[in-house]
This record gives C-alpha cells, sequence and structure tokens, in this order.
C-alpha cells in the first residue's frame, strides 16, 4: 500500500494535468515549496493548529494570487486545509517526477544562489541532455546557501560546482 | 695362748697385791669360756662374715657396673643430644639460606615488576601525551581551518557580485558541455 503523500501527489498530479499547464504549475510549485520551507515565520503560522484552516489557506492565497497559475494557487491552499503543509516538499517532488515520466524527460534539480536566466537554462539543459542522452527539464531552485554556481542534481546523481563545495574541500585540504 | 694363759695365772697366784690373787679358778673359766666364744666365732662368724663381705663386694661391683652403663648410656643420649643439636643448627643454617635466598629471590623478582610498571607507567604517560599533543595539533588545525574557512567564505560572498556569479554559472555550464563532449 502507498503511502498517504504519495497518494496526495497522484491525485494533485491528476488534477493539474486535466487543468493543462502541468509543467508551469510544477515550477511554481517548485518554488513555492522553497519559499514556505526557507521562511520559518510562514512556516511556522501554515503548520500552526491553533490558526483556523480558512485564515491559513487564505494566507496562502493572498501571498500567491496574481503571482501564480490559479492551478498552483489551489494545489497549495488544499494542502494547507488539510494539513499536510509539513509534507509539502514530499507531494510536490511526486508531482515532479509524474511529470518527467509523463513528458519521458528527466528532471535536473538546480540549486543557485541567484536565478538563471533562459539562455543558461536552455545552455545547461542542452549540456545535460549530452551529458544524459535523455531530455531533460531544469528545475531552477534558488539557495543562497550555495553562494556562487550551480549544484545539479539529476535523480541520485550529484553534480557540484559551487562555492561552498569548493571552500569544503579546501577545509578538506588543511 | 694357753702357755701366755698359764704364767700369766701363775704370776698372779703368785702376786698378792694382784686383782686376780685368789681368784685363779675363776680365771681359769672365763679364759675358757673365751676362748671357746672367740673359737666360735671365728669357726661359725668368719665364714658369714666372709659372705657377706664377698656379697657386698659383688653387689657394690654389679652397682659400678650399672653405673658405668648409666654413665656410658647417658654418655650415649649425650651424644645424641648433641648430635641433633649439631643437626638442628644445621637445619637452621640451612633454613636461614633458604630463606635468605627465597627473600632475595623475591626482592628481585619485585624490584623487577616494580620497574616494569614503572616503565609501562611511563610509555603510557609518554603516549597519552603524544596522543595529547597530536589532538591538541589536529584541534588547532581543524579551528585554523575554520576560520581560514570562515574569512575566505566571507572574502568570496563580499566579491559575489551578478556579474561574477553569472561568469560563474556559465563555467559551470561550459564544464558540463565539454565533459558531455569527452564522453
Amino acid at each position: 500500500m502507498r503511502d498517504r503523500t504519495t497518494l496526495y501527489a497522484d491525485a494533485l498530479y491528476t488534477l493539474i494535468v486535466a487543468e493543462g499547464s502541468a509543467n508551469e504549475v510544477r515550477d511554481e510549485l517548485s518554488v513555492v515549496t522553497q519559499a514556505i520551507t526557507a521562511n520559518e515565520e510562514l512556516r511556522g503560522a501554515l503548520l500552526d493548529p491553533h490558526i483556523p484552516a480558512g485564515r491559513r489557506q487564505q494566507i496562502v492565497e493572498d501571498l500567491l494570487e496574481g503571482n501564480a497559475h490559479a492551478v498552483t494557487v489551489a494545489v497549495v491552499s488544499f494542502i494547507v486545509a488539510t494539513g499536510r503543509i509539513r509534507d509539502l516538499a514530499d507531494i510536490v517532488e511526486g508531482i515532479i517526477q509524474h511529470t518527467a515520466a509523463a513528458n519521458q524527460r528527466l528532471v535536473a534539480e538546480v540549486r543557485s544562489a541567484v536565478p538563471l536566466d533562459d539562455d543558461q537554462k536552455t545552455r545547461l539543459a542542452e549540456s545535460i541532455r549530452k551529458s544524459t542522452g535523455q531530455d531533460v527539464d531544469v528545475l531552477v531552485i534558488v539557495d543562497p546557501s550555495v553562494l556562487g554556481g550551480i549544484v545539479t542534481q539529476i535523480g541520485d546523481e550529484v553534480i557540484d560546482g559551487s562555492v561552498r563545495h569548493r571552500l569544503a574541500q579546501l577545509k578538506e585540504a588543511f | 695362748m694357753i702357755d701366755l694363759l698359764h704364767h700369766a695365772v701363775v704370776f698372779a697366784d703368785e702376786t698378792p697385791n694382784n686383782f686376780f690373787y685368789g681368784k685363779l679358778d675363776e680365771v681359769i673359766v672365763s679364759g675358757l669360756a673365751s676362748v671357746i666364744v672367740i673359737g666360735l666365732l671365728i669357726w661359725k662368724g668368719l665364714p658369714a662374715a666372709r659372705g657377706m663381705a664377698t656379697a657386698r663386694t659383688e653387689r657394690i661391683s654389679k652397682e659400678i657396673g650399672d653405673a658405668s652403663k648409666a654413665h656410658t648410656d647417658a654418655q650415649q643420649r649425650l651424644d645424641e643430644v648433641r648430635q641433633r643439636i649439631a643437626n638442628a643448627e644445621n637445619e637452621r643454617q640451612r633454613i636461614l639460606v633458604e630463606a635468605r635466598q627465597t627473600a632475595e629471590a623475591l626482592k628481585t623478582q619485585i624490584v623487577a615488576r616494580a620497574e616494569d610498571e614503572a616503565t609501562a607507567i611511563g610509555e603510557r604517560a609518554t603516549a597519552d601525551v603524544e596522543s595529547s599533543k597530536a589532538q591538541a595539533a589536529a584541534d588547532l588545525q581543524a579551528e585554523v581551518a575554520t576560520l581560514a574557512l570562515g574569512a575566505a567564505e566571507a572574502v568570496v560572498t563580499r566579491n559575489l557580485d551578478a556579474a561574477t556569479q553569472s561568469e560563474l554559472i556559465d563555467t559551470y555550464i561550459d564544464q558540463l558541455a565539454e565533459s558531455a563532449g569527452a564522453r
């Protein structure tokens, strides 16, 4: 029997596909997940059981409406309403995997201290495609802890070209 | 003797102032009685006296023999006692020597063990000191590395402007492309 997180991911992916714009919603969900994970105050508010579910949904909708696809807002609002915000990252990961499988493409999770422009995303996707022999969707996550450069994760393989990694290597060399 | 007695009686009988004057018969009877008693004494008493003397001599001789034997026995026992004393002295000497040897061996053993323990303690102490030194050096090195890394991170972060960030990303993409092309 599959766990509840997987069931949520399956159900919400079906919903996203039914509403269209799956790739756009996927990218937005990834960004929203990262933002909620990074912002402790926001995360605390969405996890607080003393705040009514309707009020928590209202917080999400106020933040996202006008800035994200309506389906993205609906999915996050639903997860908040069901009290599964703690599992948001795993649910979104499941949706990303479903999208990649449906597109018959790999998903490269790219962490960078700054956003990548479209040219960089295209060139990176092309390099990964040459390396793996498969088409790739590049999913950029802005992570200041990287400091500089990029960390790319494709499945279990990690290609770390970050400044953080080089500093760590420097420390080990001491 | 009878002549002597006859002369004495004749003399006495012829001398008036003598004590025996007028008592010649009494003297003769008394003399004869005395002679008989003396003769009896010599005839019967002398052998008995001789037997008693002989018995006494034999008894004394036996007592002397017994005393001599006792003396010999005593001398023998004395020799035995002296021998035992000598043996006891030898045993005492042997025990003393053995005790000294045992004590010496124990002393040597204890000293050797104490020296071994002292050596082991010294080696452990040296090892502990070396370990502490190595640990301190490693801690210091790690601390220096952390400080250096922190300083390097601060410097790098200060110098990571938008252009540098973009350049780092481009370099990464180019290296990935080169790596893919090399395969």
